[in-house]
């Protein structure tokens, strides 16, 4: 019942500014955009990069072609749309296995400390202490590329940052009264864990985490466009600006609409994190800073 | 004819804006403090004291208006921003949390040294120093030349409070503002930072304006009481006289609430209901809601300060004219 | 304040703890996740020789504990193998373009602290006034641009449209050769200075202008919104209250006491800056065609050069621990409180 008071207070704060709401509108379109653009596409055949259309190359922004056409003819804005649901897979993907592996590691080394405890975060620290994207590029390079290399490449430079936000956040939750009473009273610590430290841990690694995939999309888009992300011709937006850039001198537009994809899109999740850190829940504005690096 | 207090304040409001709206923290509150003397504010958390004392010392919060009445200091208005700088000096301030009111990242010995440059516009680092040494001693600081170079989490709280009561205490102030000084501390430290104060106040003729919310401190300490309730002073005497014979239902209250050894209590009291919504104070009096010798004259008109006895004035329509 | 030799010896030892455990993760990584390492390390194109040499150099014939030992071994001593694509040893490689790189991250972070932070007080003390929320959406908008597509936007807008500055390159080369310029340091606008040489000064400023800038646009960003974040703060904490109360001048309370306290969590946090510089530097000097470690990381990347990746994610690893181990020590010296 309070979660729910917290989110609709949190949701009103939001609404109340305007650029939070077009931030949630952006966000919103980006997600609609990810899921139905198979089916809004103009022209599917180039969006997928099946079709070539030599005659047509490097024609200008027009009516028919809105972001105009690339060095082999192809439309540019289909492929920019389709290139959406690229990117909102590897935000997910990204996202959702480095949760799988991040919260597990941060509850068992927050619950139980000790040696495992202890052993994992030292961990934790060891994958912290590359530089962000730098395991990724490695990883992505080691695998080859493709979709499925490059989430995973992600996500394993990703888990750490949910370890340990979920570590501090159960380390200060095992230490309340109400933990403290429910294992006087006898629940077992599978209960514990589920009634009490779970719901309470995860709730702003899980806001936390759905904010970040401004940034998923971002690292992607990076290492895609240096050559260890997505394969050609998959319409992934940094590869679609790693695309454009050969031609740039002569088609501006090709590598120029997808970025602007990439900034709007990244932008809608972080103005919507900056209007969270604003309201007033000083746990989720804790875990923001650290995950600024701020050391708390 | 007595001669002028050394502090006046006239029918001082103060507000508090914030998200939900405009808190009306203190309301037309008025006393006067005598040179060399103590005075205690008393009243709960939120009753408008604590404002009272940051208004008065010049370091209200941004989002705190001064809505009207005067701080009179030696015959200046404070509100006013020249006269303010005039006697800065004069005026000093201590806290409840000494850990939270020192600057983690400057030793004792630089903070001291800047209020010391500041109002005595000394600036020989010897002449400093010396002084700054000479405060600590006097304050009970063991080895005052390390504590110079301490940074506050090196202290306890304990020294701390009487590190930065040295402080204060370096520019020889008039007027002591000591907002509930001892709260966070020990028992036994309690005693001996109130002891200190009562010291301190003779040596260097300082009058003290001792904010608490604990009546027995007010008590040992003597000089005057002053009761607050929700941002309204409701009784003012000598704290004999207060102790003996409190006037006010609240005072009352909160004499039953101190837990006493002498008398056979089996059940520690407490006063019944919660503090109204100080957005929007009752026209009555306020503390109507919760007084158990209410009259249908309390809900409607607030009452104003009587005095009753030489030197005890309350503010209850129990003893107003006509009821007594 | 001085640092505690104590503080120094443990952070010392942390610090060799964290590069073991980086060379550890990068081993596995390199080595151990994928089937076949040694086609990885021969490059796309290799002959059966070449991949029976690879096989040999790193090692695999033996078993994984001496592999790992040996692995050390050759980073130790240097061998860290051929680069297929320039055809030079890795190590040499990177030390000769690591000055570029440093050159450019300086001036970037430089550019970065010294708008950063004034916009961040500037914002934390007009707080939800419209110039905080003209900053703020401002600088959520700088952290949201992909760093390379603003390299290509502004190479083309500034270098190629407007012809305002030069666009690649760390500085021309007629004025290298009419100026018979000898870099020492490697540090350009240093040489230049130290040799009087005030055509390649010029030149190798206006050279650095546009990826310096682009560079720090990020970090730019992140320590304006964490300088608000701190410095708002820090403003309602009781000890500014207390100052106030002493009587100090507003002045004093807030540029010495303030900003020190501002300061503090805010070079803690400078590490993480500088990593997403780094990185950023692998995207931005492949478009700049500036020759640092960033280019030649990301030409390698780009042709599958698999030993040179791997010198470099290593170097740049340990220079990220370093960098962070030094802000730390930093960190302990403004705040006495912080502790191993």
């Amino acid at each position: 019942m309070k979660q729910l008071e917290e989110t609709r207070m949190v949701l009103n704060l939001i609404i109340r500014k305007p650029i939070s709401l077009i931030a949630l509108i952006i966000v919103f379109g980006f997600v609609i955009v990810g899921f139905l653009a198979p089916y809004l596409v103009p022209y599917p055949e180039d969006a997928w990069g099946l079709a070539y259309n030599v005659e047509n190359r490097f024609s200008p922004p027009s009516l028919q072609h809105l972001f105009g056409t690339d060095a082999l003819g192809r439309d540019v804005f289909s492929r920019v749309l389709l290139g959406a649901r690229f990117s909102l897979m590897i935000a997910v993907g990204v996202i959702g296995i480095a949760l799988i592996i991040g919260i597990p590691v941060g509850v068992i080394a927050g619950y139980y400390g000790g040696k495992i405890g202890n052993f994992l975060m030292r961990v934790t620290d060891m994958f912290l202490a590359f530089p962000p994207l730098l395991l990724a590029i490695v990883l992505a390079a080691t695998l080859g590329r493709g979709l499925l290399n490059l989430i995973i490449a992600l996500a394993i430079s990703w888990w750490p940052w949910y370890s340990r936000l979920v570590f501090i956040q159960t380390n200060t939750i095992k230490n309340m009264p109400y933990v403290d009473s429910a294992k006087i009273a006898g629940l077992s610590t599978f209960r514990i864990l589920y009634k009490h430290i779970i719901p309470n841990a995860l709730t702003p690694t899980i806001v936390q985490a759905a904010l970040d995939m401004g940034s998923a999309i971002l690292e992607a888009a990076g290492l895609s466009f240096i050559g260890v992300g997505v394969k050609p011709p998959t319409p992934e937006w940094g590869l679609l600006v790693s695309e454009g850039w050969q031609s740039i001198n002569v088609a501006w537009w090709i590598a120029f609409f997808p970025g602007l994809a990439i900034l709007v899109t990244v932008t809608g999740f972080n103005l919507l994190a900056d209007a969270l850190r604003e309201s007033a829940d000083p746990r989720l504005r804790r875990t923001i800073l650290m995950r600024l690096g701020i050391k708390q | 004819m007595m001669s002028e207090p050394l502090l006046r304040i006239e029918n001082l409001s103060i507000e508090y804006v914030v998200q939900e709206g405009t808190i009306k923290a203190v309301r037309n509150a008025s006393f006067d403090i005598n040179e060399g003397e103590i005075v205690c504010l008393v009243g709960e958390s939120g009753s408008g004291k604590s404002t009272i004392g940051l208004a008065i010392a010049g370091a209200l919060p941004e989002n705190a208006i001064i809505r009207g009445g005067k701080i009179i200091f030696q015959d200046h208005d404070l509100i006013n921003q020249r006269a303010r700088t005039c006697s800065k000096k004069e005026i000093m301030m201590i806290f409840q949390d000494p850990a939270a009111s020192i600057n983690p990242l400057f030793t004792i010995g630089e903070i001291m040294s800047d209020v010391i440059k500041t109002h005595l516009k000394v600036h020989n680092p010897n002449a400093i120093k010396d002084l700054a040494l000479r405060m600590l001693r006097r304050v009970g600081l063991p080895d005052p030349e390390r504590m110079l170079r301490s940074y506050p989490h090196e202290l306890s709280g304990g020294m701390l409070q009487r590190a930065v009561i040295a402080t204060a205490l370096s520019v020889n102030p008039k007027l002591l503002i000591a907002d509930e000084p001892t709260t966070m501390l020990d028992v036994t430290l309690q005693a001996q930072i109130l002891e200190l104060l009562l010291n301190l106040k003779n040596d260097f003729g300082l009058s003290i304006l001792l904010i608490t919310h604990n009546l027995g401190i007010a008590a040992e300490m003597g000089g005057r009481i002053i009761v607050m309730y929700c941002g309204e002073i409701v009784e003012e005497a000598s704290s004999n006289e207060l102790i003996r014979n409190p006037l006010h239902p609240y005072t009352k209250g909160l004499l039953e609430c101190i837990p006493r050894t002498s008398i056979r209590y089996s059940k520690l009291k407490h006063i019944p209901g919660i503090m109204p919504d100080l957005r929007n104070p009752p026209s009555g009096c306020v503390f109507y809601g919760r007084c158990s010798e209410a009259i249908q004259k309390c809900r409607m008109i607030k009452p104003s300060m009587v005095q009753v006895y030489e030197n005890h004035t309350v503010a209850c329509h129990l003893y107003s004219r006509g009821m007594r | 304040m001085p640092v505690s030799k104590e503080y120094l010896f443990k952070r010392t030892i942390l610090l060799a703890f964290v590069v073991f455990g980086v060379i550890f993760i990068t081993f596995m990584i390199t080595r151990v996740i994928p089937a076949r390492p040694e086609l990885l390390w021969a490059g796309p194109h290799a002959t059966l020789e070449q991949i029976e040499e690879a096989r040999r150099q790193l090692h695999l014939d033996k078993h994984i504990y001496l592999q790992f030992i040996l692995y050390l071994q050759d980073l130790i001593f240097g061998n860290w193998g051929i680069s297929w694509r320039t055809r030079a040893p890795i190590l040499s490689d990177i030390i000769s373009s690591l000055t570029a790189t440093l050159e450019l991250i300086i001036i970037a972070f430089i550019i970065a602290v010294m708008a950063g932070i004034p916009l961040g007080i500037l914002a934390a003390i007009k707080k939800h006034g419209w110039i905080d929320d003209v900053i703020r959406v401002l600088t959520v908008i700088g952290a949201s641009v992909p760093v390379f597509w603003l390299a290509l936007i502004v190479q083309l807008a500034f270098g190629m449209w407007l012809g305002l500055l030069p666009s690649a390159k760390r500085v021309d080369e007629w004025v290298v050769i009419t100026t018979s310029f000898k870099p020492i340091t490697g540090f350009y606008i240093i040489d230049s200075m130290l040799q009087g040489n005030l055509l390649v000064l010029v030149n190798s400023i206006q050279h650095i202008i546009l990826p310096a800038i682009v560079l720090a646009a990020y970090p730019l960003c992140l320590s304006a919104r964490m300088t608000r974040a701190v410095m708002i703060e820090v403003l309602s904490e009781q000890h500014v209250r207390s100052l106030m109360a002493w009587g100090l001048p507003q002045r004093l309370i807030f540029f010495k006491y303030c900003l020190k306290n501002t300061l503090a969590p805010l070079i803690a946090s400078l590490g993480l800056s500088f990593g997403y510089m780094i990185i950023g530097a692998f995207m931005v000097e492949l478009v700049f065609v500036w020759p640092g470690i960033g280019f030649y990381a990301a030409m390698s990347l780009l042709s599958f050069d698999y030993p040179a990746v791997t010198g470099c994610v290593i170097i740049v690893a340990i220079f990220y621990c370093i960098i962070n181990t030094l802000i730390d020590i930093i960190h302990s010296v403004i705040d006495p409180r912080v502790k191993l």
